[in-house]
């Protein structure tokens, strides 16, 4: 479903991604791990079409993304839904006057009728256990609230690709858990999952295969999650542990 | 809750066309606002040689000569000594300093012109080039200096420590408000996936989370700056480095000083 070929990025002086090549299935639950300033947000944004590739390239269900192609409107709507983002700050992410507002947002503009985006709404709500919130100013809410809503209004439109930015950050152990039983519901549903993330201990049992991005911003390992978590020398070289 | 039905299929959609301009035009200027930020941040090697505070008193000084001048002969020798000044530097940066100067030019002359048709033929020209003076050679300084080391600069002049507080938070928060609204437009682009008739809406919604965030943000920094002892004092810049080249900035100045009186007022 995702091909990446040599990809590198740079956003000016020198290359924040290296010659990253990955393959990631339809339905994959993919973490992306690696010290800090390697790289690990800046693939998730080429993921998204948000950056885009210095050198190499991104195929996404067989079609090249380019500024090129990201330039047709239609295009890039589809994309978009298609693959959905969960930024690590949720404040950058919520702009609308109450939650179930913010949930509405991408549905509204599929064109979905009222009575469907409510049921959405509704679902989502209730997914994510924030039915309480429907009327609450997202601003106002606490970090972990400001994230489930986040996550519901990604959910909304419905991606067949979450992608999430250090989703665990900033929330306590319970919120952990609770997003852990999220993603593992999401991905037996199908949905394909690739997050980055420090918090190996609540994530565990979630994804099937590890991206290991070093310091030096290169691809240096990808293979099954519990041998790559396990291998603690190698996570220590890395700087992980 | 079990995952609802409609999460289980793939979503059957096609987007409906819309138009993206504001959006995508406010991410370029972000985005090219941060890379100004960025580029001013402390990378270039060649902007911390020569020191900060000459700099400013040498651009200080040209500005006052410049402005008080009448003779288009001084304006000739300033003019050649700052053409020598911007060919020592890389291509790059004198394509900067260049745009913003002709640009400030061009807008100069369209403003005189109507003087010109009421029979004051020599003051517009006269003018004219000393804003083309001015602009390059405050541009030629701005884009050699990395603002981290102006207030340090200023202090040293002088400058009240209020204005300095205000100056060094305004670079800081260039960046991170910065940063963050471009985040917020990223998250509006991505999840602007059909026809959004409330775009205004949207937008208003964006700076409403920036406005609650930089308060947010100043209280917080304000609060830390309490905690690390900050008592409204600028600290006292360490002494200034001066070499070769700023003695020759300096010689140069003192010599554009000196044609500024030979050469008439």
């Amino acid at each position: 479903m995702i091909e990446l070929a040599g990809v590198s990025c740079s956003y000016g002086e020198g290359d924040v991604l290296s010659c990253v090549d990955a393959s990631i299935p339809r339905g994959e639950a993919m973490a992306v791990i690696g010290p800090n300033g390697c790289g690990k947000s800046t693939l998730l944004k080429l993921l998204n079409g948000l950056v885009l590739p210095r050198q190499g390239t991104y195929r996404f269900d067989g079609e090249e993304i380019s500024a090129a192609r990201l330039k047709d409107p239609r295009f890039a709507k589809r994309f978009h839904q298609r693959v959905g983002f969960l930024f690590q700050n949720p404040d950058a992410q919520l702009f609308c006057p109450a939650v179930q507002d913010e949930i509405a947002f991408g549905p509204r503009q599929m064109g979905l009728g009222e009575e469907e985006v409510a049921r959405r709404v509704e679902d989502c709500l209730q997914l994510l256990g924030i039915g309480k919130l429907r009327s609450r100013v997202p601003y106002h809410l606490s970090e972990g609230e400001k994230r489930k809503v986040a996550l519901a209004s990604v959910l909304a439109l419905n991606p067949e690709v979450l992608v999430l930015d250090e989703p665990m950050n900033g929330l306590d152990p319970r919120m952990k858990r609770f997003l852990r039983g999220i993603l593992l519901s999401l991905n037996e549903a199908g949905k394909t999952i690739l997050c980055s993330t420090h918090d190996f201990h609540y994530i565990d049992g979630v994804f099937r295969t590890a991206l290991v991005i070093g310091e030096e911003h290169r691809v240096v390992r990808i293979g099954p999650y519990q041998e790559v978590i396990g291998d603690e020398a190698f996570l220590r070289a890395q700087n992980i542990l | 809750m079990p995952v609802p039905a409609w999460l289980l299929k793939d979503e059957a959609y096609l987007p409906r066309a819309d138009r993206e301009i504001f959006v995508d035009r406010s991410i370029l200027s972000l985005l090219a606002v941060l890379s100004k930020a960025r580029s001013h941040g402390g990378t270039g090697e060649e902007g911390r040689r020569t020191e900060p505070l000459v700099k400013l008193v040498s651009v200080f000084v040209v500005l006052l000569l410049v402005s008080l001048t009448r003779s288009p002969f001084f304006l000739g020798v300033a003019g050649t000594g700052l053409l020598a000044i911007l060919a020592l530097q890389p291509a790059g940066r004198i394509a900067q300093v260049l745009k913003t100067t002709l640009a400030a030019g061009a807008f100069t002359i369209l403003v005189l012109l109507p003087s010109v048709f009421w029979g004051r033929g020599g003051h517009p020209a006269l003018i004219t080039v000393k804003v083309l003076l001015s602009v390059a050679s405050v541009r030629l300084v701005s884009t050699t200096t990395v603002w981290a080391t102006v207030p340090g600069a200023f202090k040293r002049l002088g400058v009240p420590d209020l204005f300095l507080l205000v100056f060094e938070v305004t670079l800081k928060y260039i960046h991170l408000l910065g940063e963050f609204a471009l985040a917020m437009l990223y998250a509006l682009k991505l999840r602007s996936v059909g026809r959004n008739p409330g775009k205004a809406a949207s937008l208003s919604g964006i700076a409403g989370t920036l406005f609650l965030k930089s308060k947010e943000m100043a209280e917080d920094m304000y609060e830390a700056m309490e905690c690390r002892g900050f008592t409204g004092e600028y600290p006292a810049a360490g002494r200034p480095s001066l070499g070769l080249r700023e003695a020759a900035l300096g010689a140069a100045v003192a010599l554009l000083a000196a044609a500024f009186f030979f050469l008439g007022a």
